[in-house]
């Protein structure tokens, strides 16, 4: 090519490739000194080394907490999985004129800051006589976060869904249960499960639902690490993070192979 | 051979109706109506025994908008706010350009940067900022190792540590609109108006940036909002110096226990987003009224 | 005097060879058309003419100026795009404003132009119009002027009626070349549509595979292909195989068929003896034995297609090769029938 870069395109270029390493920074030096052998966080790290992914492993509160939040994002995967492939299939089949009315009341609570949200789930539990007793009102929570992200993934693929391929079905004699299961599902079976991913992903990492409304006892990871953070401040914590990472680009990795990451909708 | 089914009319109107009740039905109980509490609460009165009293006032009201301290925290959240949306906007335009129109191979790649941050959890990022930033962190020791500065720069527990870190957290979340929306511009318009005479930085002025304003509204409103009301960040970054609204607004209801005062302060706080956002479109409307 | 000169461009992306040894002179004034399928490095052409692509090798020369790796706002092209790309955000008078900004031009010169180039295109009135209120030839009225109102040295079309309905289509194609005839400006019009490209073109260039196959004027390329390739991608053409029967005399050639010897115009270069086809369109077969000296088939019908203007017949000669016959609309030829056709050997024409 005999076109060489102006000035201008490499001062933009510059820029760019700072912004995505600026991106990227604090997550690559976590991950690295989580491996650190030595005590602190700093660099040059001595060593490498698993000792701190041990000291994870040996803190029962740590691991319990981890366990409480994989739970609490179970459960709100599949209450948000059901409800919102169920709203989105409404949406966008039945719903005509109130559609987008119902689209945008769907989607307030990503539309609206979760810590007002918290707040308010929080007086309200309390009225309702509740309380925070069984983290009820956490879980609660985090079905209400994570329900838009289910419904836009699901409403998505639907709307690029060619309806003639049910209405094959029915005229081949399938019944509309029948044509569900065996057409529509398979087929909106991509942005379900992107959907759901992005609900447990989300919900794994949801603080201020969870600050507020947790009950005594219970804890999720991203508080656990809040409160270690606020006395100790040492690898143990890069530890808990990579972990938290790792799930993430583990989801990341299954979510570009299975639908490409463009598909994504927020 | 299926039994020939005959569905009713009213079976064909709300048959499907079971597919959405659930929904609405869990977002009004458990969202709606809650926000409603947020208002009740912040008219009742305080109470030494309890978290909140039998009676109503409108004392927190005015207590909160008379006091310098809590007034000055107000300002200084939506100063950082506006900041953070600025910066954002500067930075996050070039890379919503460059992912849009690049043909790099590397492509699929940065598009992971732009979103892993997301979705890698609030405490994790903030946490990564602690590292860098603090006393001993890898900036103050880069700064020394290229012979920069003399002694570590305080860099954490104010509002430069808080600013830098919420820029990060918010990068993506106005990348991704502004993404859409370059993509959405058919790139021969820019074909066109170079075939013109118009040069690149021309180009962009009169064409691109205006058919990417949708976009820089959307993402702009979206950071903002977001961004004053960010409690995480503030909380572990920010230290006594750079209280923001929320990090107050916890310290009332989790550490105090004063609830009705907490719920008015939080009413103010979105009342003030919703005034400034209003305001915001009202300006630019002017910029958006040509576009279709 | 040459208005644009374009030497053996060449241009690869990766490693796929899109444009080979491309050359061509285009006189000032010329409206040349490219053609050819997709992919056979039309729009590569165009491209690197107005800028938007470097070619690998070659030069391209508007005058007397090496424009070869000009940036495209250098250039003084005006390109009409094949999704118009009018600016959504400006009315009609501020996108033919444009380019005149660009350029610096004066106000009131601006105005006068505008106006000028709005009644050529007969938009008058419309001017205050953003372009999503304007219907398809609307609109691509509005890419034509916004690329004439410039007064640049060449006009580049990149299939600009593909968007619009077919009837539109034909009224399109004789405005554009009106308009080009009136303001005398050299053009280069890409297409696939062969139809387009005669009913336009002072010079058509044959394109297949990223070089050049034909260059002629529509008359040459649609009765004197140089390929069978171009013989086929320029209309319908039956082809009648044999071998030469003698020497050429006079243009015409004869040639030895299963049928008998047929006669058929020729370029000079076919010796006694060599494999040949003979190609003759169905719209020059005629019913019946014809006039002296012309050539003769028999045949049996085997359909018949009515076509609203016309019927169009596919007849099975002796050895069941089909040969194509348009008839007018009013004939009662049907299935099954015998008959004899007939062409003059000049509308015929051989080919290797």
């Amino acid at each position: 090519m005999k076109q060489s870069r102006s000035a201008t395109e490499v001062m933009f270029l510059t820029i760019v490739s700072a912004v995505y390493i600026f991106l990227m920074a604090p997550i690559v030096l976590i991950v690295v000194l989580s491996l650190n052998s030595g005590e602190f966080l700093l660099f040059p790290i001595e060593g490498l080394s698993l000792r701190w992914f041990g000291e994870l492993y040996a803190s029962q509160q740590f691991i319990d907490a981890i366990l409480t939040s994989l739970q609490v994002a179970g459960i709100a995967t599949v209450v948000s999985g059901v409800l919102g492939t169920a709203a989105a299939i409404y949406c966008v089949r039945h719903a005509g004129r109130m559609r987008g009315v119902l689209r945008l009341f769907l989607m307030t609570p990503l539309l609206i800051p979760e810590i007002l949200t918290a707040i308010a789930l929080l007086f309200y539990m309390y009225q309702i006589g509740v309380g925070t007793s069984y983290s009820i009102g956490m879980q609660i929570g985090h079905i209400v976060i994570t329900l838009p992200y289910v419904f836009m993934n699901v409403a998505t693929s639907l709307f690029n869904f060619d309806d003639s391929v049910e209405e094959a079905a029915r005229s081949l004699g399938a019944s509309p249960v029948v044509t569900f299961r065996r057409v529509t599902l398979p087929l909106i079976k991509p942005g379900v499960i992107t959907g759901c991913l992005f609900a447990f992903i989300i919900s794994f990492d949801i603080f201020n639902i969870s600050l507020l409304l947790k009950g005594v006892g219970t804890t999720t990871l991203p508080i656990q690490l809040f409160d270690y953070l606020r006395w100790d401040f040492d690898p143990t914590a890069a530890a808990v993070s990579a972990v938290s990472i790792t799930m993430t680009l583990v989801a990341i990795l299954i979510l570009d192979r299975f639908v490409g990451l463009r598909s994504l909708r927020f | 051979m299926t039994v020939a089914q005959t569905i009713s009319p009213a079976q064909r109107r709300l048959g499907p109706l079971v597919l959405i009740v659930p929904a609405i039905a869990l977002l009004f109980a458990f969202f709606v109506l809650p926000y409603f509490s947020i208002i009740v609460m912040s008219f009742r009165t305080a109470s030494a025994s309890a978290p909140y009293g039998d009676s109503y006032t409108l004392v927190h009201f005015t207590t909160a908008l008379s006091d310098s301290y809590t007034m000055g925290i107000l300002a200084r959240t939506l100063g950082l706010g506006l900041l953070v949306t600025v910066i954002t906007l500067i930075l996050g335009y070039p890379v919503a350009w460059h992912l849009a129109r690049t043909k790099s191979r590397w492509k699929g790649l940065l598009y992971t940067f732009v979103l892993s941050p997301l979705l890698v959890g609030l405490v994790v990022r903030t946490f990564g900022w602690m590292i860098i930033l603090s006393k001993n962190g890898v900036a103050n020791q880069s700064l020394a190792w290229l012979g920069l500065t003399d002694s570590p720069l305080q860099l954490m527990n104010n509002n430069l540590g808080v600013t830098i870190a919420l820029v990060h957290v918010f990068l993506p979340f106005i990348i991704l609109p502004l993404l859409g929306n370059i993509q959405a511009i058919n790139p021969e318009l820019e074909s066109a108006a170079r075939s013109l005479g118009a040069s690149r930085t021309k180009t962009f002025f009169r064409v691109t940036l205006p058919l990417s304003m949708p976009g820089i509204q959307a993402g702009t409103i979206l950071v903002f909002v977001l961004s004053i009301s960010a409690y995480v960040t503030p909380a572990m970054l920010g230290g006594a110096r750079a209280k923001t609204m929320s990090v107050l607004v916890v310290q009332y209801l989790v550490d105090n226990f004063r609830w009705p005062a907490g719920a008015a302060l939080a009413l103010i706080l979105a009342f003030t987003a919703i005034v400034t956002v209003w305001l915001y479109f009202m300006l630019t409307r002017n910029m958006t009224r040509r576009l279709p | 005097m040459t208005a644009l000169n374009i030497q053996n461009l060449c241009k690869s992306f990766g490693s796929v060879e899109v444009l080979r040894d491309f050359s061509l002179d285009i006189r000032e004034g010329e409206f040349v058309s490219l053609l050819g399928p997709s992919g056979c490095g039309k729009t590569t052409t165009l491209r690197c003419v107005a800028g938007f692509e470097f070619p690998n090798q070659g030069k391209i020369v508007f005058g007397q100026k090496d424009m070869t790796y000009l940036a495209p706002e250098k250039r003084d092209v005006g390109m009409v795009f094949q999704s118009y790309a009018l600016f959504p955000h400006l009315t009609v008078r501020e996108n033919l404003a444009f380019g005149l900004e660009m350029r610096g031009i004066a106000t009131e010169e601006m105005r006068r132009r505008i106006d000028d180039i709005l009644q050529m295109v007969q938009l008058t009135g419309l001017d205050d119009r953003f372009p999503r209120e304007l219907s398809g030839g609307q609109q691509q009225r509005v890419a034509l002027a916004r690329a004439l109102v410039i007064e640049p040295s060449v006009l580049l079309l990149d299939e600009p009626l593909a968007n619009l309905d077919a009837s539109l289509r034909d009224d399109m194609r004789f405005f554009i070349r009106d308009l080009q005839q009136r303001v005398g400006i050299t053009s280069i019009y890409v297409t696939h549509d062969q139809s387009e490209a005669i009913v336009m073109s002072d010079r058509i260039v044959v394109m297949f595979d990223g070089q050049i196959a034909q260059v002629g004027t529509p008359r040459e390329i649609h009765d004197m292909p140089a390929s069978r390739r171009v013989a086929e991608f320029v209309g319908r053409s039956n082809f009648i195989e044999g071998t030469v029967a003698s020497a050429a005399s006079g243009g015409m050639q004869k040639l030895d068929t299963p049928y008998g010897i047929l006669s058929a115009a020729c370029t000079s270069g076919f010796e006694k003896g060599s494999k040949a086809g003979l190609m003759i369109r169905p719209e020059n077969i005629e019913l019946g034995t014809g006039k002296t000296g012309w050539n003769t088939l028999n045949a049996v019908v085997s359909k018949a297609v009515y076509l609203g203007d016309a019927i169009n017949l596919s007849l099975r000669l002796p050895d069941n090769q089909t040969v194509l016959v348009d008839a007018k609309a009013d004939c009662t030829v049907k299935s099954g029938d015998e008959l004899e056709v007939s062409f003059s050997p000049a509308n015929a024409w051989l080919l290797v």
